[in-house]
């Protein structure tokens, strides 16, 4: 603590500042204004030059007057953050002066580390993004708008629900295999199960946080950092790139303005399934069951009410009106309920069929329009108000916005606050006080459980009854596969973020040239779930936990401090050097609070309020549900060195070093040291290069190292934790400890040529990298007869390979009309280079025993092996579907099918089942039989962005795409396969022309729809290859996969900015108005509902919606 | 400009001293609070109880597993749901249903490294504590090897404790090696509860815990296995009879109504030996008899309803599991007491439905049916039928009829009257099985002793086994054979 008591002191820093005086005879006057704005600039000093302690400085309207000695002076002009300029006054009274900003001076300005620099003189990879591509995206997280415009960047957004960020940021393939993530998510909305970790550090106004829930409107500036010379003085951190975010800031001398702007947002879905209605779905329901030779209860199914197509003999009134299939025998309800009863339903829409499977029964039911309910158009609203100045001394942008958007899914919603407040206040003219602070509160409404709310619950067949005739609505199948209006009936969910973050940073000029940076920030972060579940009917299926509530509360903070002290010099002229040093300190620490009870008395209290005890059968039973309490810590300090030089910005050579230490790690391995270092050539800059067609051209290299150490305490001490047995406490190991757990590192080499065409009318940027991940902290199997199945460890290496192209081109450069394009284009191969030695081949990890039909030897394959792309997906290959029984029964005597459910090995094969293809002729169908089918995820990315002007009219049109990954279409293959629960909606194409449908029926892509395929059918659809997905909402069938490569037609937008002589009149600055669509559309072969899915298979759910906006943005 | 130099100076001079202070290790020493680890667990005598405490939830996962124990018999068909994996279907083979025994080796693991940690701690101020520990630890350690070698034969013995990645790469032991482990850590468990200075054989201070009588009943039901498939002959049939005498002299006696041997709670009932322990709100998955209670929605409109044990939420009944007509048939008997506690017929208007399990019907709380009954690991009645059988086994027939006829009795079935061939009686003790620890997780291993001792060919008997020559151990699966190379397949595989 010590350590951090000085670190504090240094923000508290004083200075000196000096003053002037004038006198002389020649007056001049005029306006100073900004070059770029034409804002007129207050505060600017004016001085002469031959006479340095004489001048003035411009007033409130920029205007100055000075006395001369004479007409032949040269007038000085400076002012902070401009450059400062020389005006010779050759006797001229009036002068109007523009200053031009510093970086607009040296060029397009970048933030590398702790330093900003042109960009001619950067040697790294790194690409900023214009805010106007943040401007025009309707979704409140600024993660959407990066999308397809960064080359080299894969942003993997697989779902709709308002507010969702992507999974990752995948910069040059991560560091981790599993970074887009497998399996299906059923917590916190997430549509992904699981994935590795392989965010990139994200800095905003100098503090690591999240880029989630930050509004956009505030961005002034987003740049993504990809290789080690950018990276690696974030050191510990780096390894998977760094995003460095500036808010925006007011400017010194500027007037105040007022900017308003609104967005309104009209949400539709954009892919949809086409699912059978009740009448089509009825018929096809009861005539596969009838004629099913798979071993279901067809008496329970057909006459016992066992599923929603089924009847049964209703014998008492009022039981048809609350139960949960629609379907019923109408004379039965006519004796029960009598002909007015039934009159009053066949009104209100019901409607009768002759039954296909018994003719001459008359059967009543209704069709739910269950997905014309579900799916809504939803509105949003957007508001931002900014308000930003300066004076000479200060600077302030003070901006509030409101968010709130709409799913399309009823009931599912976004709302945000934010405040934002940068000050920046020049103390004295060498110590300059910044002052953030950012609040932001997010109340979010997803569909928590995505597998079993989303996935599982929106595709109920159209006979289920979802308001019962009291009113109230059903539970629907079961609280697993629950109708959406019963949860938003009973359940009320809230949760909440609330975050603030302050920032105090000085820097003071010690010496012209040495700058001393110091920075203090803190971060709180608390995230609240309140949940109420209330009392639902006595009569209908009940939920687990009765009148359940759950209080869980996790406070997060974050200190974090930074030193920096930075001297800029030159020796002779010529030469440039930048030279830092300075240190960091993080601690993040967190708080759980978790609280849960049941059994409530009354449903009026919507916190917690029960006895811990409840009576039951005279036995005593515990009311409490979650009761636990955490704490946690980490720390992390960081010492670091940085240098740049470039002579006559010809030649350019940085480097950086970084020792870091985390606390996670045992004592001996805590710190690890990170160096890096690059080169530049700005070949345009010699005295040798003329050419008129390549206006500019540099080739920069770069090579370093940056870390992760993204371990819990643990994987290096291993973890004892409770488990109960017979009321005892009970403390049982959880995991092996491994204390000799190191670093992992990424050793990164950029090579790169950055040109410039006719006049830098063409740019053109490509990067070659190699990225190699040594030590990866994963988990490694251990032999079966190890109380663990694995053990965290420095895992072998990963490496990541590719090339990134970036074109910009201003097509079309006339004064009216302008056409700019931007393209990129990135390929990244990952592959695993090394694994610890495991005596098998390619040392692999996990994997399975496949018969490969090339050698025909039998070998390992999948998991993870030396010199293999991770992620590959093996499943079951249909050499087509059985015509007839007789073709199947030929099959059945040579071949037996051991993936088949249990009863179904027992049936064999019909007519209409797919034909599996034996790959290693053993007459056996099993796991040997796997065939490879591709890769999950893409592997070549990129985008497109059109801006075309004509006067005040702009149109946008952007598109990005992701080729190289296939996607099994799960949601089509459960629909057909009809799941375990007989209950989901069929798809129309079970009824369409590529599905078998009966005997004869040659050459059909499809198998036989069916009933309970997985619990008693032949896997023909629900089939998990081990090498596959290996998900129950997934089908490792080879006909259920498709290439997922898409373009995406992002947004279109076209905006209008008022001319000056309209807004004049109304006291305005600027009115912009604008009309967008985001996700307009796909270009893909793909037919399931999402080729935006890299975890190998679309479940279904919440896919992406169709966004159109109307907006505009007023400044005073 | 002097003082702003001097300051600069200064300030300069802190910050290098700060960069050199923090350079001490100690800014980043956390010390968790809310996770143990191994830097401070097994540092004091009071850490072994809880550890032990622990270690029985591996055995109540183990014991709770019905696809080794019984999915392969002939006990159950599907109901209304299906859950059946391919043992049941026997259709097993290395690429599909074989056993990845991580389970049972996490189990030893924790097994293992207690042992190896109480070594260094003397239990001075009660030293029956440490042989009451120890004692239990030996006991699980021998159940999970028991249950394994009953799954897979021939076992690797991992006897070392593992504290990283150094695992030996141990090939299987022959099972007789592995029985003689079983055998050795039973009398070690034996000798250490016999040791202690309050020692009493009457003593089941836990039903749910191992002690002296049921670690008695886990070595004779050893014994057996060890006589009848393993080749260990008389000399093992003799001890098991021994060891079964002293387990009837612990004060265990049979209850009078059949519906109290699951009806009443392990912890009150005369019968249990041991049980693993099922409560609705420490195991909120509920055990076994989930999958064979029904749920409301699929028995609806049945005529008896109200005596058909159901759960209202499916997530409490899954409806997938029934008798099978081949184990109704054994309750030849009609007075036999046990048929109601055994299974009910569903009767719907359009005739007979399902023949639902009601071994384990769960406890009826006021909101739902939940199946948290205890899992019977060892009852009098079935420690009797072992006696019946060994003694059968011996040849010493009437004996055998003896210990069959305590089980009959209860049942009011009646004496034994059928032929008193040790081939009769031997098959009247399997069938006697059948009827009395139906649903018990025991039919598969019953079977496979009496295949193996000549009394039934499962191959015959066994209907989903009929005609196949799925060997009758499992075969493990690829994960363990790739994990470790001198793991060779199971025999027949």
């Amino acid at each position: 603590m010590k350590c951090l008591r000085i670190c504090c002191c240094f923000l508290f820093l004083f200075g000196i500042q000096k003053g002037y005086s004038q006198s002389a005879e020649f007056t001049v006057s005029g306006t100073v204004r900004d070059s770029a704005t034409h804002e007129p600039l207050i505060g600017v000093s004016i001085s002469v030059k031959s006479k340095p302690a004489s001048g003035t400085v411009t007033d409130e309207g920029g205007h100055f007057i000075v006395k001369l000695a004479s007409g032949n002076e040269t007038l000085l002009l400076r002012m902070i953050n401009y450059s400062t300029k020389e005006v010779p006054v050759n006797n001229r009274r009036e002068h109007n002066i523009l200053l031009s900003t510093v970086s607009s001076q040296l060029g397009e300005v970048l933030i590398v580390g702790y330093t900003e620099q042109s960009v001619k003189k950067n040697t790294a990879a790194i690409s900023k993004l214009d805010a106007a591509e943040l401007k025009n995206n309707p979704n409140p997280n600024p993660v959407q708008a990066l999308q397809g415009k960064v080359a080299g960047v894969s942003i993997p957004i697989t779902q709709g629900q308002p507010g969702i960020g992507a999974t990752n940021i995948i910069i040059r393939g991560g560091t981790k295999p599993n970074a887009y993530g497998s399996g299906l998510g059923n917590n916190n909305g997430e549509s992904i199960g699981s994935s590795d970790g392989s965010d990139p550090l994200v800095i905003i106004d100098g503090v690591f946080r999240s880029m989630n829930d930050v509004n956009p409107d505030d961005i002034e500036s987003l740049q993504v950092m990809k290789d080690a010379a950018s990276t690696a003085i974030y050191g510990a951190r780096g390894a998977n790139g760094v995003i460095v975010i500036k808010t925006k800031r007011g400017r010194l001398n500027t007037r105040s303005s007022i900017t308003l702007s609104h967005r309104t947002t009209w949400e539709t879905q954009a892919r949809d399934y086409k699912y059978l209605s009740a009448a089509e779905y009825l018929r096809l329901a009861r005539t596969t069951v009838a004629n099913t030779d798979d071993a279901i209860n067809k008496d329970n199914l057909l006459n016992n009410g066992g599923f929603s197509a089924g009847t049964r003999v209703y014998t008492q009134p009022g039981q048809y009106g609350k139960n949960i299939y629609l379907t019923a025998l109408y004379d039965n309800i006519v004796a029960v309920e009598g002909q007015q009863y039934v009159d009053n339903l066949l009104a209100k829409g019901w409607q009768t069929m002759d039954d296909p499977i018994n003719p001459g029964t008359k059967l009543l039911y209704a069709d739910n329009h269950y997905q014309d309910m579900l799916w809504k158009t939803g509105l949003s609203n957007t508001d931002n108000v900014t308000i930003s100045g300066g004076t000479d001394k200060a600077d302030y942008n003070f901006s509030m916005g409101y968010t709130d958007q709409k799913g399309v899914l009823v009931g599912t919603a976004y709302k945000r606050y934010n405040v934002l407040g940068n000050f920046g206040y020049q103390a004295f003219d060498n110590l300059k006080l910044d002052f953030m602070v950012n609040y932001q509160n997010v109340i979010p409404k997803y569909v928590d459980a995505y597998q079993n709310d989303l996935v599982r619950a929106i595709r109920i067949t159209p006979l289920i009854r979802i308001f019962k005739d009291d009113g109230n609505p059903t539970p629907g199948e079961l609280y697993t596969v629950r109708n959406r209006f019963h949860t938003l009936r009973y359940d009320d969910m809230r949760t909440s973020t609330e975050r603030m973050v302050t920032r105090m940073a000085a820097d003071w000029t010690i010496i012209k040239g040495l700058h001393f940076k110091p920075s203090l920030s803190y971060l709180i972060d608390d995230y609240t779930e309140m949940f109420m579940r209330k009392g639902t009917p006595a009569d209908e299926v009940q939920p687990s936990m009765q009148r359940w509530k759950d209080d869980y509360t996790n406070s997060s903070r974050q200190l974090m401090i930074d030193q920096v002290l930075q001297y800029d010099f030159n020796v002779q002229q010529d030469h440039h050097v930048t030279l830092l040093a300075g240190m960091n300190y993080t601690r993040n620490t967190n708080h759980v609070k978790d609280m849960g009870s049941q059994r409530a008395t009354n449903d009026y209290i919507y916190t917690i309020d029960e006895p811990t005890t409840t009576v039951i059968n005279g036995a005593v039973f515990s009311n409490v549900v979650d009761f636990s309490t955490t704490l946690g810590e980490t720390r992390s300090a960081s010492f670091f060195g940085q240098f740049s030089y470039d002579y006559k910005m010809r030649y350019i050579l940085g480097g950086t070093l970084r020792y870091d230490g985390f606390s996670n790690f045992a004592p001996d391995n805590k710190y690890a040291l990170f160096p890096s270092l690059s080169a530049g050539w700005n070949i345009d800059k010699e005295s040798f290069w003329k050419s008129n067609i390549v206006s500019s051209l540099k080739v920069r290299g770069s090579w370093g190292v940056a870390g992760l150490s993204g371990l819990s305490l643990s994987d290096t001490y291993g973890q004892y934790s409770s488990a109960s047995y017979a009321m005892y406490a009970g403390i049982i190991r959880a995991g092996l400890s491994n204390p000799g757990l190191r670093w992992e590192s990424t050793v990164t080499t950029d090579l790169a040529v950055d040109a410039g065409f006719l006049k830098d009318r063409i740019t053109l940027s490509v990067d070659y990298y190699n990225k190699l991940t040594k030590d990866r902290l994963t988990s490694k199997p251990l032999p079966s007869e190890a109380p663990f199945t694995t053990i965290t460890y420095n895992n072998g290496a990963l490496r990541n390979r590719g090339v990134e192209v970036a074109i910009g081109a201003a097509i079309i450069r006339s004064p009216k009309f302008s056409w700019n394009a931007n393209f990129s284009f990135a390929f990244n191969r990952t592959v695993i280079t090394k694994l610890p030695q495991n005596n098998r081949a390619k040392n692999r990890q996990g994997g399975d025993i496949i018969f490969d039909k090339a050698s025909g030897k039998e070998i390992e394959a999948g998991g993870f092996a030396e010199g293999e792309r991770p992620y590959g997906i093996w499943g079951y290959n249909v050499l087509g579907v059985f015509a007839t029984n007789e073709e199947a029964a030929a099959w059945n005597a040579r071949i037996k099918d051991n993936l088949a459910s249990p009863q179904g090995i027992i049936v064999g094969k019909r007519g209409g089942d797919f034909i599996f293809e034996d790959v290693n002729n053993d007459g056996v169908i099993d796991t040997k039989d796997q065939v490879f089918l591709g890769y999950r995820n893409p592997d070549k990315i990129g985008g497109i962005q059109n801006t075309f002007n004509y006067k005040g009219f702009s149109l946008r049109i952007t598109a990005d795409y992701a080729l190289g990954h296939i996607i099994s279409n799960g949601a089509l293959a459960r629909s057909m396969g009809q799941g375990r629960a007989f209950n989901e909606g069929a798809p129309s194409q079970a009824i369409g022309p590529d599905v078998w449908k009966a005997q004869g029926d040659e050459g059909k892509k499809y198998a036989r729809f069916s009933f309970a395929d997985y619990d008693f059918g032949q896997r023909n659809y629900l089939r998990s290859a081990t090498l596959g997905n290996n998900n129950g909402y997934g089908s490792d069938v080879s006909v259920m996969f498709e290439k997922g490569d898409f373009l995406a037609l992002r947004e279109i937008t076209l905006s209008y900015d008022f001319p000056a002589r309209i807004t004049n009149r109304f006291k305005a600055a600027g009115l912009n108005v604008f009309a967008s669509v985001y996700n307009v559309a796909y270009l893909t072969g793909y037919t399931g509902l999402n080729p935006e899915i890299y975890s190998g298979f679309d479940p279904g759910g919440y896919p992406r919606p169709r966004q159109f906006s109307l907006g505009a943005n007023l400044r005073f | 400009m002097v003082f702003m130099k001097k300051l600069c100076l200064k300030i300069l001079m802190v910050f290098l001293s700060a960069a050199i202070l923090s350079g001490c290790k100690s800014i980043l020493d956390v010390t968790p609070q809310s996770s143990i680890t191994e830097q401070v667990f097994f540092k004091s005598e009071g850490d072994f109880e809880p550890n032990l405490v622990g270690i029985y939830t591996v055995m109540r996962s183990l014991a709770n597993n019905v696809t080794y124990g019984t999915e392969r018999g002939e006990e159950l068909i599907s109901a209304s749901n299906s859950r059946f994996t391919v043992a049941w279907s026997h259709t097993l083979s290395p690429s599909s249903g074989a056993v990845n025994y991580a389970e049972w080796y996490k189990g030893i693991g924790h097994c293992n490294l207690l042992l190896d940690k109480i070594q260094g701690f003397a239990f001075s101020s009660n030293p029956d504590l440490k042989k009451k520990i120890v004692a239990e630890t030996y006991a699980l350690r021998a159940y999970f090897y028991f249950h394994l070698l009953r799954i897979i034969g021939d076992a690797p013995l991992m006897l070392e404790a593992v504290v990283n990645d150094n695992v030996p790469l141990l090939p299987r032991s022959p099972a007789t090696e592995v029985m003689k482990q079983i055998k050795a850590d039973l009398d070690a468990a034996i000798q250490q509860f016999k040791g202690m200075s309050n020692f009493s054989a009457t003593s089941y201070p836990s039903k749910y815990r191992f002690a002296y009588g049921s670690v008695l009943a886990m070595k004779a039901d050893a014994l057996l296995w060890s006589a009848k498939v393993l080749g260990g002959g008389n000399a093992d049939l003799q001890e098991a009879v021994t060891v079964i005498s002293d387990i009837e002299t612990t004060g265990l006696s049979l209850n009078d109504n059949f519906g109290n041997v699951t009806g009443i709670r392990a912890s009150a009932n005369k019968e249990v030996l041991i049980a693993a322990y099922f409560q609705r709100d420490e195991t909120a998955a509920g055990n076994y008899s989930k999958n064979a209670l029904p749920f409301l929605s699929i028995i609806q409109g049945a005529l008896n309803l109200d005596s058909i044990p159901y759960a209202v939420s499916s997530g409490n009944g899954q409806g997938a599991y029934q008798i099978s007509p081949l184990s109704k048939s054994l309750f030849s008997n009609t007075a036999d007491k046990r048929i109601p506690f055994t299974w009910i017929l569903e009767r719907q208007p359009s005739g007979p439905k399902v023949s639902w399990i009601t071994k384990y019907p769960g406890t009826k709380y006021s909101d739902d049916r939940v199946p948290d009954n205890d899992i019977i690991v060892y009852r009098l009645a079935d420690v009797y039928l072992m006696k019946a059988e060994a003694y059968a086994a011996l040849n010493d027939v009437a004996n055998s009829v003896k210990y069959l006829d305590y089980v009959r009795g209860r049942a009011g079935t009646g004496a034994y009257a059928g032929a008193v061939t040790k081939a009769a009686v031997e098959k009247e003790i399997l069938d006697e099985r059948g009827r009395e620890l139906f649903f018990e997780n025991k039919r598969w291993f019953d079977l496979l002793r009496f295949h193996k001792g000549g009394t039934v060919n499962v191959y015959t008997y066994v209907p989903n086994l009929a005609g196949k020559s799925t060997p009758l151990f499992w075969p493990v699966n690829s994960t363990v054979l790739a994990n470790n190379p001198n793991i060779k397949q199971t025999d027949g595989y």
